[in-house]
This record gives structure tokens, C-alpha cells and sequence, in this order.
């Protein structure tokens, strides 16, 4: 895990200790590099659902524990909050959706240069863009 | 909202941007059991679903079903049956009772004829004409029968209502069947479990409401997302299933340090469900997690499967007993070939006779 | 009849009958063979107590025979790595010692699961290169009979079936337990009216031979 220290920003606890690497942790840490050599080679995204993957007790936090927090956090209020942030490894993301009843609906590890969430959607843009045009029309019509 | 509005539509009416709606589902995604870049295509996929009206049927059965559905989350039942789905007919949760029930069942039946779904939980008894259950005067068997008639589709929601549950078990009094044994011309999914996980029932209804088909079935008629792999595959115990390291007792050393529950009769190797990755209460936990086996509850016959407490390697009923009867048998038929075989050996010794020289020469002369 | 329904009846009724008709067969063979007896020797016994060779011979013959080793060495060992693999992979694997447990009450721990996987990949590879040896030499393959082969065979779908079991392949896990007991089944049928009967015989043939050949002085 030491290579983990040479990337810049890291802003995270402790490392865990050697034990708390269990084979579950080394499998998913091993999924995320291989991830991550797709995106580099191939430009492809990919994602780890968290709530269907079967860890121990402790694993959970080993994981986030290892991943840490990195430059960007995000938060998005819509149909209940959620938080997305960059871990201190660029490319992986954490991505926590809570329902309005601040329940966890998803909790996704995706590799990618930005998640599609945090992009602006087309339609919205279109919405937006009619908006303003309307409203720019009512201010010249008021001139 | 009416049944010609999409989701789409009600969700853009009250303000919900485009980013919650794909974060809905991205939900509902999780929610599948699909993977999350499925997100985008769920969306677009949405955007032309029509709300589905329900009709909800429950027959011999002990409503822990519906409890199950009613504790679920994500989304909730309220925005579930609410603002997803059109729940028409559902004797325990709906307002009405009586004649106005059963003209709310048939209105729905005639008005949305082959496309709506049809849930059924419990098991529907067969025997003295299905006598044994009925509803406003009508048995379960005729009920199903004319219910079934213009459904689109049929969800078992239940071991009763998949595999015919306990009131299946041996000797079945009342002759119950499961959906399955009864209706033949429309595509059935089981939902089995006593009861099913929650996220199972609302995401196999997500799935119909979001393709507009049944999702993709195992040989027992269960949806391969959530049941395509066995409690054990799925288990975080696993591991030291594979080390070789059991409880032997709920109070021993093994069973505090969490060790795999194989010995004290966990059905989880032939047991199909998502408990181990969904789990229950929100999320909390499953059987296993809390340190008892699983039963199998959502294998067709569980309830006749034997101990819950034997392992599964075990044979269901005891068959020990065999084993002297058939070392008796075994011991007086060979002593009576053994005798048999000796006394044949004594009659040829008894018939010899002795051989001279000159009795060879006669032979060999007579040759 | 679902795959559950006929895993319930392999596991109840159709265990029950191989049991007993393995047991059943065993004793009737066993006893008549015992009580058929052998020819009375008729000469002067050369050592007293011959019984005692007889005794000792039921386990020297458990270690190598130099004797043969001179056919094919891999062959030989192959023998040995089979044999001790089935007894290994029958008695020291949890499912089998649960089940042991269910039938007589008795029970011992079991040996790791990466283990037993290991002795039956070696297991199988003996069986086969074993097969393959029959085959090739035509000595053996003159003395070979549908008989040895079917034996082989009856051997061989245990150990596979439970192999393909435990990695999950070609068949659904529930399925696969179908199969893999119904071989077992089948191998407990075969067991008294087969050459595998030499599971129980082994002992009083050994013991023959000994008590026999130490009468006449010889020690083996």
C-alpha cells in the first residue's frame, strides 16, 4: 500500500494495518486497478456497486478508509441529498445517494473522469436555455 | 395521475430535474439488481412507461407478505404504490370493503383487459372444490381463474403462491396448490421466500414498469437477478466455509467468532435468494449475519426438506433405522446360502468316489 | 418432479436403499464366504501358531511391495495416491463427515477445504493416468474386462461429480448434488457384487494368505 502515499493529495486517516487487508479488501482494491487501466486504455467507465457486495464486518471502512477523500466533493439536492467526491486516487469516485427519507438508495464506486450525474443533462440545458431566452425577450419588450 | 401519464411526466410536474430523475434510476437500478451504468438506459426506457394497474389477490396465506412489502424502502410504498404503480385491488391495504371492493376488482379488470399485473401471495387450496378459502362468497380457485383471464402477467409473491408454502407441506389438508399448478397460458414469476425480500417484490415490479416485460427467469420460475446465485456463493461466512472453520454449537467459540453455520444445518448451498447481498430491515441484516442458519425458505418443498438443523448433506428423515433390519437380513440370507452352499460341499465330498489304477486302465480301454 | 423434489428423494429413500442393498450384499457375500471355508491343509504344520502370520500379513500389505515395484513405478505409486485420495476425500471432508455424523452419531474434524480440493484434482489424475496405463499395455489390457472398466468408472463419477460440485461447474450446484449422490449410490449398489467388494475382503483374503503361507514357514 506505500505506493498509495507517492500520489500528491491525500488527505485521509491512518493507513489500516496489514491484517485489516482481507482478501475481500485486496479483491475489490484489484477490481478498482483493473478498472482503472480500462479507463486509461480504453476510455471505458465502469462501476463497483457497493450494496450488493457481500464483506465482512469492518471491510466496509477499510475500504473507505484506504480510497480517503480527494480534491472534489460534490453535493446534489434532488429527490434527497447526495454526496459524490473524488477518493485521493484520481478517477475513482464515491457516489452516496440518500432518498428523501435520508435513506441510502445507492452506494457506487464508478471510474471515470467525471460521473455522468455531476454533468449538466441536455434536457435541463434545453430548459434552461429557453428560460433565459424567453425572459431576455420580456426584458426587451419592457425597453 | 392517470394511467396515459409516464413517470417522466410526474416527475417534470413536480420539479424534479433531470439529474434526480436519472439519480431515481440509478436507484431503481440498485434496485434491479442491475448494474449502475444501466442508469441512463432505465431513464430512457421510462420515458415512455405507462403506469401499471395492480390487482393484488391474497389467498391462503398469513399476510407476512404484504408485511414484508409494506417495511420496504427505497422508494417507499407510498411513492411506490402511489406514484408508480396503480394498485386497484388489495384487500388488506385498500379503503374500501365489500361489494365496493370486488367492483373496484372488476372495474380494473375491465378497463386495463391484458394489461394489467396480477399479484397473487398464498397458496390456493384445490380440495372439496376449494371450499377451504374464499373472498365475498367466491373460492380462491375461481377467483384466480377469473382474475388470471385478462392479466398481462402474474407475479407469485410468496413461497405459498410460488411452491404452495406450508399450507403445502405434507399431508395438505386443504389440497393447496401453487399459481403455477393452476394457471398455464400466462407468464408467472415466483417471488418465494417466507416472506420475500421487499426490494425483490418492488424491484420486479420497477422492472415491469420500466421495460414492460418480465424480467429474466431461472428454471424454477424466479427472476435470475435477485435469485441467480445461492445464499452461500454470496455469503461473507464463505470464507471460512473454505477454511474450514464451523460452529458447532450457537454458543461455542466458532459461533462468536462468526464462523460458517454449515454444521448447525444452514441450507444457504442450495438456497437461491438475495438475502446475503440485499439483506433485511434496510439493510441491516440476514439470518446467517444474525447467527442462525438459513432455513431455505424460498426452495420449492422447504417446509419438507428435514431438520432445519441438519446439515445439508443429511438425508431429511432419519434413515439410520434401516441399517439393522438390513444387517439381519443380510446376516440370515448368508448363512442360509452359506449353510446351502456348504452342504453341497459336503454331498460332493460324500459322492466321491475312490479312483484306483485299475480303474483307469477300464477307461482307457473303454476309450 | 422438481430438481428440489428429487434432491429430497436421493437424500432420503434413494440413500436408504443403496445403504441397504449395500448392506444386505456385504454380509450375504461376506458370510458365505466365511462359512464355505477353505480346503482342510492336510500337511504338517511348520510353525505352531500360523494365525498370528495371517494377522501380521493384513498389514504389511499396506506398505509397498518391493516386488512389484519393478512393473512401472508411476503406476505403483498411482495405486497408492488413489487409494489413500478416496479415503482422505470419503472420510475428511466436512459434508461427508456431516452426513457420517446423521447416519452413526460418530464424528471427527474434518481437513481443510483447499486440502481435500487439492487430493481430488491428484485423485482423479491418478485414476485417469491409471486407465490410461490399462489401455496402453497390452498385458493389461488383454486381462481387462467390461467388468474393470465399469469399476473404474463407478469410482471415477464420485470423485468428479463432487469435483465439478464444489467449483460450481456444467451443472446448477442444487443439480450437480443430484448427480453427485446418485453416483455415490450407484457406487454403494456396485460395492458387494463388484471387484470393489476387496473394500471389506481385503482383510480376511490377507489374512488367508498369511495364516497359509505361514503354516508352510514362509514369512510375506
Amino acid at each position: 500500500m506505500s505506493e498509495l502515499q507517492n500520489i500528491p493529495v491525500a488527505i485521509m486517516d491512518s493507513l489500516p494495518e496489514e491484517q485489516a487487508v482481507t482478501p475481500n479488501v485486496r479483491a475489490l482494491l484489484t477490481e478498482i486497478c483493473s478498472m482503472l487501466a480500462t479507463l486509461i486504455s480504453e476510455k471505458k467507465t465502469n462501476s463497483i456497486d457497493l450494496h450488493s457486495l457481500p464483506l465482512l464486518s469492518g471491510e466496509y471502512e477499510t475500504i473507505k478508509t484506504i480510497l480517503g477523500k480527494g480534491e472534489i466533493t460534490a453535493s446534489l439536492e434532488s429527490l434527497g441529498s447526495s454526496q459524490i467526491y473524488e477518493t485521493v486516487l484520481p478517477g475513482v469516485w464515491w457516489i452516496i445517494h440518500n432518498n428523501e427519507h435520508t435513506e441510502r438508495m445507492t452506494e457506487v464506486i464508478e471510474i471515470t473522469r467525471i460521473p455522468s450525474i455531476l454533468k449538466s443533462q441536455h434536457a435541463d440545458i434545453e430548459a434552461a436555455h429557453s428560460a433565459l431566452q424567453q425572459q431576455l425577450q420580456e426584458w426587451s419588450y419592457e425597453h | 395521475m392517470s394511467t396515459q401519464q409516464t413517470l417522466a411526466d410526474l416527475l417534470q410536474q413536480q420539479g424534479v430535474s433531470r439529474r434526480g430523475f436519472l439519480k431515481f434510476c440509478s436507484g431503481l437500478a440498485t434496485m434491479m439488481a442491475l448494474p449502475a451504468s444501466m442508469a441512463p438506459r432505465i431513464a430512457q426506457a421510462l420515458e415512455n412507461a405507462k403506469r401499471p394497474s395492480v390487482i393484488w389477490l391474497s389467498f391462503q396465506e398469513c399476510t407476512g407478505c404484504t408485511e414484508s412489502l409494506t417495511r420496504s424502502h427505497s422508494p417507499t410504498l407510498e411513492s411506490l404504490i402511489f406514484d408508480v404503480i396503480s394498485l386497484d385491488y388489495h384487500h388488506t391495504l385498500q379503503a374500501a370493503s365489500g361489494h365496493a371492493a370486488e367492483s373496484a376488482r372488476l372495474q380494473a379488470m375491465n378497463d386495463h383487459h391484458g394489461e394489467y399485473l396480477l399479484i397473487v401471495d398464498g397458496s390456493i387450496p384445490t380440495k372439496d372444490g376449494g371450499v377451504y378459502s374464499t373472498i365475498a362468497g367466491i373460492s380462491n380457485l375461481e377467483m384466480l381463474k377469473e382474475t388470471a383471464k385478462g392479466a398481462a402477467a402474474i407475479v407469485a409473491v410468496g413461497s405459498c403462491a410460488a411452491y404452495g408454502g406450508l399450507p403445502y407441506a405434507n399431508p395438505n389438508p386443504t389440497g393447496a396448490a401453487p399459481v403455477s399448478d393452476i394457471i398455464h397460458d400466462k407468464p408467472i414469476i415466483n417471488l418465494p421466500g417466507c416472506p420475500p425480500i421487499p426490494v425483490v417484490i418492488t424491484g420486479v415490479l420497477a422492472h415491469f414498469l420500466t421495460f414492460g416485460r418480465i424480467p429474466e427467469l431461472d428454471s424454477s420460475g424466479r427472476p435470475l437477478s435477485f435469485f441467480g446465485e445461492s445464499i452461500h456463493d454470496r455469503c461473507y461466512r464463505r470464507p471460512f466455509y473454505d477454511q474450514g472453520k464451523f460452529a458447532k454449537s450457537f454458543d461455542d467459540e466458532g459461533a462468536r467468532k462468526g464462523w460458517c453455520l454449515y454444521e448447525l444445518g444452514c441450507k444457504g448451498p442450495t438456497t437461491h435468494n438475495a438475502c446475503a447481498t440485499e439483506k433485511w430491515n434496510q439493510g441491516t441484516s440476514f439470518p446467517i449475519q444474525s447467527g442462525h442458519p438459513c432455513l431455505g425458505c424460498s426452495e420449492p418443498d422447504f417446509w419438507d426438506a428435514g431438520s432445519f438443523y441438519k446439515a445439508v448433506t443429511a438425508p431429511p428423515n432419519d434413515i439410520s433405522n434401516v441399517v439393522a433390519p438390513a444387517l439381519a437380513a443380510g446376516a440370515a440370507a448368508g448363512i442360509a446360502i452359506g449353510l446351502a452352499n456348504r452342504m453341497k460341499k459336503a454331498r460332493a465330498i460324500h459322492q466321491h468316489q475312490t479312483v484306483t489304477n485299475d480303474d483307469l486302465k477300464t477307461n482307457r480301454s473303454d476309450r | 418432479m422438481t430438481s428440489m423434489e428429487l434432491l429430497a428423494w436421493v437424500r432420503g429413500p434413494g440413500l436408504a436403499i443403496a445403504i441397504v442393498v449395500m448392506l444386505v450384499g456385504v454380509t450375504v457375500r461376506l458370510l458365505e464366504m466365511l462359512i464355505l471355508g477353505r480346503k482342510t491343509d492336510l500337511s504338517e504344520a511348520r510353525v505352531s501358531a500360523s494365525a498370528k502370520y495371517g494377522w501380521r500379513t493384513v498389514f504389511t500389505r499396506f506398505l509397498p511391495n518391493t516386488a512389484c515395484a519393478h512393473t512401472v513405478l508411476v503406476v505403483f505409486i498411482s495405486g497408492y495416491i488413489f487409494h489413500i485420495g478416496l479415503f482422505l476425500i470419503v472420510f475428511f471432508f466436512v459434508p461427508h463427515i456431516q452426513l457420517i455424523r446423521d447416519l452413526t452419531g460418530l464424528q471427527w474434524p474434518g481437513l481443510t477445504f483447499w486440502l481435500i480440493d487439492g487430493v481430488s484434482l491428484i485423485t482423479m489424475i491418478a485414476m485417469l493416468f491409471i486407465l490410461w496405463y490399462r489401455w496402453w499395455n497390452k498385458v493389461r489390457r488383454y486381462l481387462s474386462r467390461f467388468s474393470d472398466y465399469l469399476v473404474w468408472l463407478l469410482t471415477f463419477l464420485p470423485v468428479l461429480s463432487g469435483y465439478l460440485l464444489y467449483h460450481r461447474q456444467l451443472l446448477p450446484y442444487n443439480d450437480m448434488l443430484i448427480v453427485h449422490i446418485i453416483t455415490v449410490e450407484l457406487l454403494l449398489i456396485s460395492l458387494p457384487f463388484t471387484k470393489l467388494m476387496h473394500a471389506f475382503s481385503f482383510v480376511f483374503s490377507r489374512w488367508y494368505t498369511g495364516a497359509a503361507a505361514g503354516r508352510r514357514g514362509v514369512k510375506i
